[in-house]
């Protein structure tokens, strides 16, 4: 695809990688059903992954079973796995969100369940955008800059929906405003977390760590 | 709420932000995703809005999770090549088995060779499990069947469901030690057709021990019926057992006698009390002493 890092050396700053087999060739690894690859992609980024079913579940329990579930749903679908459709990261991270995201609504009776059953990731989440591969590069520092810049309202709607499992209509009831309220704050938020870091992406100069 | 399954373009660019959020209903989910297979238009702003969604992800800090994890991850993605659950999966990952075919109380069945040849560990990814039974040299004549039954005991025991796993193996190993008795004889059960394997061994004095793995599970009054058919004989039922979803079997049935040569095998009947087996059978092999 390109010519960057290996796809892993940009995950957690607090364990830089080491050389080894490329997320892709993982990822071949898994599709051919060998387990050290799987243990490789498991050491890289099982950390972010359980921290992300954390985040979303809010137990810890449940978390575990949402990274369980996650990786054998990569593990599976591996050779499903398309490199132009994203890196394997965010792949496998999106499969561990949608996952949390489903643990959580099945947790709630009154909800239904996402009618997810074909692939892990719905597919407009993993078509090709080159910005994707700007934003996966993103430091965590810039990221929580621009969702601190958000206003109160658009910030709060985003984590209901993207890390609350909540839905427009029980975002509305929630928060007590109408339905379209609730689809332009997340269109505004959206629009905007875009446009900042796309510009944080592309300013080598600015980096990651503006204060 | 509901909405009509046709969405025209305007409607789902509306629903595109909730949509890469994966905050809309399920109904309204699908109903997008439909859209999106058929629609000649791009759709740019699923792209562009999609974007952003794995970039939130970044604002978590990782955490180490338990350590046990790990284990349990890798356990449970060995279980699935075990299992042929996952696609590289290939028949090599259960041992196969050479069969013949004899007559058995006057019908022919198709049951394990044990004369023939076979590397019951070719490309079996449990073949490390081998290396927790090695037993005593007196075993060797049952070299097979132990090393089928340590590769199938070795797969279940990291499977999740540790109460099966330890069932099962706690039923192979109680078999191979009947199977070490004076006078014990002991059977390769499998048939064609069917992903059903196990073993029988038959002791001195009539005692069978049965571990089976890869069965359907029972319903209702279902009973899977074990039958003894000593030379041309009628075959005589000899003890009945249910399956769970998880299709192992570990039971205990009772033969008149032990007899060379006698088949072991195994059917699903409706119900107890069977007098004659229903067929097709699941399972069977001969019974025979360790060899050498």
């Amino acid at each position: 695809m390109n010519d960057h890092r290996p796809e892993g050396a940009t995950t957690s700053p607090a364990r830089p990688q080491i050389a080894g087999p490329s997320d892709e060739q993982l990822i071949g690894g898994l599709a051919a059903g060998r387990l050290e690859a799987l243990e490789t992609l498991y050491d890289r980024y099982a950390s972010m992954a359980y921290a992300i079913a954390r985040r979303v579940t809010r137990d810890d329990v449940l978390a575990e079973d949402v990274v369980q579930e996650a990786f054998l749903a990569a593990w599976r679908s591996a050779e499903r796995y398309a490199s132009g459709k994203g890196t394997v990261r965010t792949w496998l991270l999106a499969i561990v969100h949608h996952r949390a995201i489903d643990a959580v609504r099945r947790r709630r009776p009154a909800s239904e369940l996402p009618a997810e059953d074909a692939g892990p990731v719905p597919a407009a989440l993993a078509l090709p955008d080159l910005w994707g591969e700007v934003s996966a590069r993103l430091d965590r520092a810039t990221v929580a800059a621009a969702m601190a810049a958000l206003p109160d309202a658009q910030r709060e709607t985003i984590e209901l929906a993207y890390f609350g499992g909540l839905t427009q209509t029980e975002i509305a009831e929630r928060t007590g405003v109408p339905l379209g309220t609730v689809k332009s704050r997340v269109r505004l938020a959206l629009t905007t977390l875009r446009r900042e870091l796309e510009a944080a992406g592309h300013g080598d100069a600015r980096g990651g760590g503006t204060t | 709420m509901t909405r009509q399954p046709g969405l025209d373009c305007e409607e789902v660019r509306d629903l595109a932000p909730l949509y890469v959020l994966g905050a809309l209903e399920a109904d309204e989910m699908a109903a997008v995703r439909a859209h999106l297979d058929g629609c000649p238009d791009a759709h740019a702003e699923f792209r562009e809005l999609g974007a952003v969604a794995p970039a939130l992800l970044e604002t978590i800090e990782p955490e180490a999770p338990p350590p046990d994890l790990r284990r349990r991850v890798l356990a449970a993605a060995y279980a699935d090549v075990a299992e042929r659950r996952h696609p590289a999966s290939t028949p090599m990952a259960r041992p196969v088995v050479p069969m013949k075919r004899v007559n058995v109380g006057g019908s022919e069945i198709v049951i394990p060779d044990r004369d023939a040849d076979f590397d019951p560990l070719g490309g079996t990814p449990g073949a490390r499990g081998v290396d927790r039974t090695g037993g005593p040299r007196r075993f060797l004549g049952l070299a097979a069947a132990l090393l089928i039954f340590a590769v199938g005991a070795f797969a279940f025991t990291l499977q999740q469901d540790l109460t099966t796993a330890r069932a099962y193996r706690e039923g192979v190993e109680a078999a191979l030690r009947l199977a070490a008795q004076p006078g014990s004889l002991s059977a390769i059960l499998a048939a064609d057709g069917t992903d059903a394997s196990g073993l029988a061994v038959v002791g001195a004095d009539g005692e069978v021990l049965l571990a089976l793995q890869g069965l359907e599970g029972t319903a209702g009054s279902e009973v899977y019926t074990a039958w003894a058919i000593a030379g041309d004989g009628a075959p005589v039922p000899i003890g009945t057992f249910t399956v769970g979803s998880g299709g192992t079997a570990v039971a205990r049935a009772e033969a008149p006698a032990a007899v060379t040569g006698m088949t072991v095998a195994l059917t699903l009947e409706p119900g107890p009390g069977a007098t004659t087996p229903t067929l097709p059978i699941v399972a069977a092999g001969v019974a025979a002493p360790p060899a050498g």
